[in-house]
Parts: C-alpha cells; structure tokens; sequence
C-alpha cells in the first residue's frame, strides 16, 4: 500500500519533471549549447501568471497561456540577440547564460521585489482511492503536462518544422545541405523550449512558490534527467524524468529523506560511469 | 578574437548590472566629530542587509528602526542629543559586514552600532566593534556562538551585547504548543537538511524531554524538494501528538500545502520563516488554515509600547511587519537610548555597566542581559514570544492565554 | 559563367585561411580544387555556401550577389555541396534522404517524388540500400548517398569536398562514373580532392590553392608543369617527380 501510494505520487511529480526537462533536451540536441539560463523562464513563467492571476485577476487559463505566450516571444529574442553571435563557442554560451540568468535574476527582484510569493490552487482538495490519496491540484498539473508532452511528440513527427528539427538535431551540416534554415529552426527550437519551461512554472506555482531564484533547482534537475537520458534523446529524457521522481520518492521513503537528492546524483554517476552517453543516448538525435 | 572580446564586454555589462542592482543603497554620512557634544545628533551605525539573498529583511529593519528614532527625538533624544541613523547595506556578508562597520566607526564616527542579520557577519563585526569600543547591540543574529564568543572573553567584549533571541528561545517559542495547548506527549520534527534546522531540532529535543515529551520520528528534507509524501507517510506512521516543522524556506509551502491536502490527523506548529510570512499566507487559501507558528512579537498588548508601534507602523508604511525584523531593530536602539539615559552619561562603560545590570522595556516584554555572556534573557517576565495560528488568511493569537484572540481552533481531521 | 568570387578573404583571429580569392566558374564547366594541406579548401567551399560569412570579398551565383545569404537560401537557388566527412541522418532511411532534399527542390511541385527518388537512387547505386537507416551504410555507401542527397535539392552547380577520399579503386571508379554522368546533365562541378589522379583526367579546369591564395590555374597539363605548383606541393622536387604522383 505504501508502496503503491509512494509510486503513484513519483509518477505524478514525474511529468512535471519530464515537461520541464524536454525543453532542455531539445534545445541541446538542436542547438549543441548548455543554455545555462534555461531557468529562467521557469522562473519568468511563474511570475507572469502571479502577475496576471494576483495582479490583474485574470483567470488561470488565460494567465497560464499569456505566460506562456511571453516566455515564447522572449525566448525567441534572447536566441537572436544574445546566443545567435557566439552560438559556435561553447564556453562563452555558458558564461553568456549564466550571467544573464543571474542578471535577470537581479531584474526580477527589482521589478517584483525579493519576497516569496505564493498562488492559490485551482484544484483544492484530495481524492482518496482505496486508502491512496491524490492530490486534485497535482494531478491536474499532471495531466496538462502529459497533454502538452503528447503534442511535442506529435508534433515532432509529424509536422514539417518537427522534421526540420529532428534533422537539425541528427545532423547539422546534411540539414543544411538539405536547404533547411538551421538558424530559423534553432531559434523556433530556444522559444519552444523557454515555452515548455515556462509551462512547467504555470502548472508548478498553484504547488510551489514563488521567488527569483526559484529557477536553478529545476535547472539541476532537468540537467541531470537530459544526461541521464543521454544528452538530447526525447525517449530517454521522458524516461529519465519519471525514473528521477520514482528514485527520489522512494529513496526519500525507504532509505533517508534527506538523501533523496543525493540518491538520484548517485545513480546518474553511476549510469555516467557504467554508459558515459546515458541511458538513450548514441548521439540519434531528437 | 573580436568576437570573444565582445562577448566578455556584454558579459562584464551584465556582471555588473547585477553589482549596480545589488548595492544600491549606500549611506550618506555627516561630517565633523560628534564625540559628547550636546549639539551634535547621537549616530547608530545600522548594519543590516540591503541586497544579497536576505536584501528584503533591510527594509522592514530601517523603517522599525525610524519609529525608535523618532519617539526617542520626541521625549527629548538621548540625553538631550538627537538620534541620527546611518544604515549600510552590508548585503548579509560577512566582508562587507566588516568593511561596513569600519566606515561607520572611522569615516562616520558612530557612538554605537546596531544589526546584523547573519550569525557570520555578527562574529566578525563584534571584533571590530571591541577594537574600537564602540557598544555593538546585536540584533537578529541568533547563534549560540555568538554568546559563546562573549562569554569567554567578555571583558574584551564589554560593549557587545545580544538583543536577538538565542537558538534555544526560537525553540522555547514553541515549547508552550506541546506542553500547555495540545498537552502532547510525543513530537515528530519535520525539517530541512540544514546546519540551522538541525540546530534548533537538537534544542528542541532537550527542551521537550525535559518536559517529558518524547521525538517519535524526524525527517530532514532536501532544501529544493517539492514532493512530501515521503515525509507525510512517515508522520502518519510514527503517528505523534504534534509535528514540529523546521521547513522554514521555499520548501515549507508545498510541504504545508501537501499536509493539508493529505488531512495528517495531527496539529502542526512552525518555527519562524516562510510561512510565517503574511504575504506567503494571502494566496494560499485554506490550505495555509490550521498552520500554527511562534512568532517573537504581534500587535498585542504585550507591553504598553506594542500596540502603539504596530499602529505607528501599519499607518506609516501600510504593511504589517513580520514581528522579527523591525521589533528588534526598534528594541536595540530603545535599549541603547533608555541605558544611557538611565547611566546619566555617554560614557561607554557607564553604558556598558548599565546594560549588564539594569532591565529596559522594549516591544517584546523585558530585556534582562546575562551578566557573562551578554544574551536577552527568555521566558516569562523576561522576552517572550507568541503562538498564533492562520485561519482564513490571519494570525490568530492563541498563546499566551492574557493576550489569545481564541483557543486553537482545531481542524475536523484531527484524532 | 554560373559563379564568380571576388576577392573573398576569411580571418580567423590573426590567422589568414583564404586571402582575397577571385574565380569565376562557367556553366556546365567541371572544375578541380587542389592545394596543400591547410591551404584554405574547405575553407573557400564554406565560404561559397555560406557555412562561414567572409571577412571580405563577395559572392556571386548566376548573377545575384548571395554573400549576405544563408545556407539554406543558396540551397534553395541550386548550390548543392557535399563534406569531406559524410554527414548523413543517422535515423533517416536512404529514401529518406533523397526525400528530404526533394523537398527543397524548385521543381518539386512538377515531379513524381517516387520517381524521383528511384531515378537518384539509380543513378547512384543505392536502390537496393534504399530502406537502410544511415548509420548501417559502410563509407563507400554514404559518399554516394552525400552526393544522391545533393542533387535531390535540384542543383545547377555541386561543390564536391574530396568525395574519393579514404575509398578503394572500385568505390573511387563507381563515383567518378556518378559525377561524370552529373556533368553530362548540365551541373557544374567544383571539385576538391587529394586523389589528383581521379580528377586530372576528369577536369577542364584547375585551381591551385596555396596559404589561401591562388597560385596558378590552368588546364590539367598547364598545372602539372608549372613550376610554382611544383616547388608548393613538393618542395625542392622536379617537376617530374609530380607527374609520376599525378
């Protein structure tokens, strides 16, 4: 029965782990960067729809999808103004992002000030299954973000930007030899990814709370789903992320709560040693 | 090269906006020496955060810390001098701190100091203080440590004194819950895996044995977990009387929100931090219900200078304080005033004979220092705190009994 | 003529790969690219297609200045390239290829995309690898798969990047067959290759590259008896000596 409950509510935190780590993974398969400012629009997400739920009283679906919307439309202008120049130098991608997430970090704290911030469920309440217990909030959060991972998947096969992108990230040069607009395609890519993690921030914030840094934990995490999941393979970044919640519920419950990170960071190194390129991962592409 | 030249250009800009949007507020000082002249405004050097991580705490420190000024200056000042604040951003870090107290003390010549927010800067600005003999009241810097360090050597340390509650008194804030309201017998602490928390759980676990009240469980949460069930299984399992939560950062709201939603038959009290926090609460909706929480000040007739301060302050600023920050930033510079009126001089070990001896009012109750190591004294007739518990969106005071709005309104799901 | 170059230079940092290139290529011309290693090949075919933006100099193909333009948009107006180390879609079938170049095709909206791809197949030797994943292909197989996946995008002009390199006589003698035939269907053909014998007898026209800069062209004879060329590829050797590598 424990068990059960323990799997159960590992699944439940699982999608939400695989929402905001899909973005990433199809941003480092496309683009070949380490974006490390992909937290931000964690964060930007989470304070648009504070900003439009608390501060406008608009309702959560409108909120959520302007929100998501913006984290679109400025992912697209930090592809263009800041990453397009120096896409090809790994090391000053990393400097780049990093010091943008924190300068945005400092801009958010300036526009919004530093205290938490919190949202009010748009699910209240708990259903209780044979002595399991779900959490209505959590469970509609997860089933907007299975939709959401259902449709990038569709869209990844069978539209032709989803196939653009799947070339790009099997093989930049041939998807250029092709006639593909790799820079178009990487820059659609960044926005779409800013928009998952932005997603990710709408259904999390009625759960979690809101604050600047509140976007480099899931950083962490969603690195070490991708690496897990080898580096840029959406299947082995989907199963990664449901293996992270599974381990870290689990582990929390059976061995120390307070190692429930560290045990997920055991495995990935263990995984990294045993197949240095993860668990999907042969360089396939998206 | 040209272009990694320009990268490190706009990666330098960006360095240093965040630098610029960081330290923002600087002081600006008064010239000449103030040193006894009746003439001159008496300065406090206030050394608290402005920017960094705790940057929000700085606020609600200077604007208690103005209501103490200004009702010192309408009774007449210190002795007839007029109290000058001087705050500096000392950004919760311990360098700044010090570099910080060394402007003030040389370059603006304070009589005294006041803050400090974190244990570490409080440490070194001590030393600097005693260097320079200038009295140092400590604030909110709450480590054991720091009386320690006082206590070993408090002739060196002669003008530094603790204001802020000690570990064990954030702990001794909660006892009541367990022994006088739920009258439990077990306890389950439920905290982050912290240096802190794990601090206060050790206080809390002496203080409640000798109470005769048993830990039945404990958990130490990762500080950037979400998901609880683990942790809500376990209470159920170990099933206590009370859990005592230590979950004090972000953690602490899907923690309570995940309570709540499980319905754990069993009344959860929390030590200070985010939940705490009004302006965490207003959002929640139900789910903050039913939370309880000790709190070291609250607009209650607590002493007959609470109500007006609290009242002074919602209609200065239109927020409501958070009951730490700006009670004992205003009580510091209360103390400071009231001894050196009740020393008759500025003499500092006049003043420093004083402080170790004599009792002064301040919003939280009586301030009685140690004799040895300099720390407010806890307890009844002494400092004390609150208990108070949200419902709907406000603190109900429930301890102590002469102050309660209500008894603890107990949730349906409770055993 | 079909391309011409005019004055292209390409720093990187201090370093100076292609120093003020002016050529012009003429339609249905079959031209080779020789040089030393290091001598800025590769670097003038990225500066033609567009992987990399010239320091100086332009671009121009059937008469419109493309040097502002994208990969991509040169694709688009039929300058097709091939690398020197094959870059196929690992997950793609060898159909998929051609498919995905058709796509970009001008005339795609007038052919039968199945046709098509068998006739490309065809002619490259594909057909019976045709529902292979990439990544199975051996080298021989992926050099002519690189070329089929080219002219699927309908080009006029093909810049070939040492497309014999690393292959065996049999593999060498099935590609030249390839481009031959590309030459006999109107595509010009720029060439760069170490294996001067496949192309001395295939070429019109030689260029010779040295430190990034042009050092002789001329028809294959001109260029094997040019001493210059000589002293650059071997040194203090005779002439004779590059015959007999030739």
């Amino acid at each position: 029965m424990a068990f059960i409950q323990l799997v159960i509510s590992g699944v439940l935190q699982g999608g939400l782990y695989a929402l905001i780590a899909l973005g990433l993974t199809l941003t480092l398969g496309v683009m070949r960067i380490t974006d490390l400012s992909y937290g931000v629009y964690y964060t930007l997400g989470a304070y648009f729809s504070f900003f439009f739920i608390i501060k406008l009283g608009f309702n959560f679906v409108l909120a959520g999808i302007l929100s998501v919307v913006l984290a679109f439309l400025i992912g697209l202008l930090v592809e263009r103004l800041l990453l397009r120049r120096i896409i090809s130098d790994e090391l000053s991608v990393m400097i780049l992002t990093f010091a943008f997430a924190y300068a945005l970090e400092e801009i958010i704290v300036f526009v919004w000030g530093s205290p938490f911030r919190t949202l009010p469920p748009y699910a209240i309440g708990t259903l209780n299954i044979g002595g399991i217990l779900l959490e209505k909030q959590r469970l509609v959060s997860f089933a907007v973000a299975v939709v959401l991972i259902v449709l990038v998947l569709l869209f990844l096969k069978k539209t032709r930007f989803g196939k653009a992108l799947r070339m790009v990230s099997q093989q930049q040069h041939g998807a250029y030899l092709v006639g593909i607009d790799v820079q178009l395609i990487q820059r659609l890519t960044f926005a779409v990814g800013s928009f998952l993690a932005a997603s990710a921030a709408v259904l999390l914030s009625p759960i979690y709370l809101v604050y600047p840094a509140m976007g480099w934990s899931p950083l962490l995490k969603a690195f070490g789903i991708v690496i897990l999941g080898g580096m840029g393979s959406v299947k082995g970044t989907i199963i990664a992320a449901f293996a992270l919640a599974l381990i870290e519920v689990l582990s929390s419950y059976y061995i120390n709560q307070s190692l429930s990170q560290v045990s997920f960071f055991v495995v990935l190194i263990l995984v990294i040693l045993i197949r240095p390129s993860g668990l999907f991962g042969n360089r396939e592409g998206v | 090269m040209v272009k990694r030249n320009k990268l490190f250009a706009v990666a330098m800009v960006l360095f240093l906006l965040v630098g610029t949007l960081g330290c923002s507020s600087q002081s600006q000082s008064g010239s000449g020496d103030s040193k006894d002249n009746p003439k001159q405004p008496y300065k406090i050097g206030l050394l608290i955060p402005m920017s960094g991580d705790a940057g929000d705490h700085g606020q609600i420190m200077i604007d208690g810390a103005k209501i103490a000024q200004e009702e010192i200056n309408a009774a007449g000042g210190i002795l007839g001098r007029q109290v000058e604040l001087i705050p500096f951003d000392s950004a919760a870090n311990t360098e700044k701190g010090v570099t910080g107290a060394k402007k003030l003390i040389e370059q603006d010549k304070v009589d005294a100091l006041v803050g400090t927010y974190r244990t570490g800067v409080a440490l070194a600005v001590m030393d600097v203080a005693a260097d320079a003999k200038i009295p140092f009241l400590i604030s909110m810097a709450a480590s054991d440590e720091i009386r320690n360090k006082i206590g070993k050597d408090n002739s060196y340390y002669k003008y530094v004194f603790k204001v802020a509650p000690d570990v064990a008194d954030y702990t001794a804030n909660l006892l009541p819950f367990l022994t006088d309201i739920t009258k439990a017998k077990t306890y389950y602490y439920a905290a982050e895996n912290t240096a802190w928390a794990k601090q206060l759980g050790s206080v809390m676990k002496k203080q409640a044995e000798a109470a005769g009240i048993k830990l039945v469980g404990e958990a130490y949460v990762d500080t950037s977990a979400t998901e609880f069930t683990a942790t809500i299984m376990d209470i159920k399992k170990a099933n206590p009387d009370v859990v005592v939560c230590g979950i004090i950062t972000a953690p602490g709201v899907p923690f309570a929100k995940q309570y709540y939603d499980a319905k754990v038959p069993v009344p959860m009290v929390v030590t200070s931090g985010v939940l705490t926090i009004p302006n965490t609460i207003k959002n929640m909706g139900a789910q903050s219900d039913y939370i309880s929480f000790g709190l070291f000040n609250i607009d209650k007739p607590i002493t007959d200078l609470t109500v007006p301060f609290w009242e002074k302050f919602q209609e200065k600023y239109g927020y409501r304080g958070t009951g730490f920050n700006e009670v004992k930033t205003y009580d510091s510079i209360r103390i400071l005033a009231e001894a050196i009126n009740k020393a008759g001089s500025f003499d500092k070990d006049a003043l420093a004979k004083t402080l170790e001896t004599e009792q002064f009012k301040g919003l939280a109750g009586t301030y009685k220092f140690d004799e040895t190591d300099h720390q407010a004294k806890w307890g009844e007739g002494y400092v004390n705190g609150v208990l108070a518990e949200w419902k709907d969106g406000k603190a109900q005071v429930i301890w102590p009994e002469n102050v309660r709005d209500s008894a603890l309104i107990r949730a349906p799901w409770w055993k | 003529m079909v391309l011409e170059a005019r004055g292209l230079t390409k720093r990187f940092g201090g370093l100076v790969a292609v120093s003020d290139v002016s050529l012009t290529i003429n339609q249905g011309e079959f031209v080779g690219l020789i040089g030393p290693n290091g001598a800025g090949k590769t670097t003038l075919f990225n500066l033609l297609t567009g992987f990399h933006r010239p320091s100086a100099g332009t671009v121009v193909f059937k008469g419109e200045d493309i040097t502002g333009l994208k990969t991509s948009g040169r694709v688009h107006l039929g300058l097709a390239r091939t690398f020197q180390i094959v870059q196929p879609f690992p997950e793609l079938t060898v159909s998929e290829h051609v498919q995905v170049g058709l796509l970009t095709n001008k005339r795609k909206k007038q052919i039968n995309v199945q046709q098509e791809i068998e006739e490309i197949l065809n002619a490259v030797g594909l057909v019976e690898k045709s529902n292979d994943l990439a990544k199975h292909l051996s080298l021989g197989q992926l050099k002519r798969l690189e070329i089929a996946r080219a002219m699927a995008t309908g080009p006029s002009m093909i810049l070939l990047d040492e497309p014999f390199g690393g292959l065996g006589q049999h593999e060498i003698a099935a590609i030249q067959e390839l481009i031959t035939d590309l030459q006999h269907k109107g595509v010009t053909i720029l060439i760069i290759e170490h294996v001067l014998k496949a192309i001395m007898n295939l070429c019109q026209r030689v260029i010779v590259l040295n430190e990034g800069r042009i050092l002789a062209q001329g028809t294959p004879e001109e260029i094997i008896n040019n001493p210059e060329v000589v002293g650059a590829y071997l040194g203090k050797t005779d002439s004779g000596q590059l015959k007999k590598v030739l």
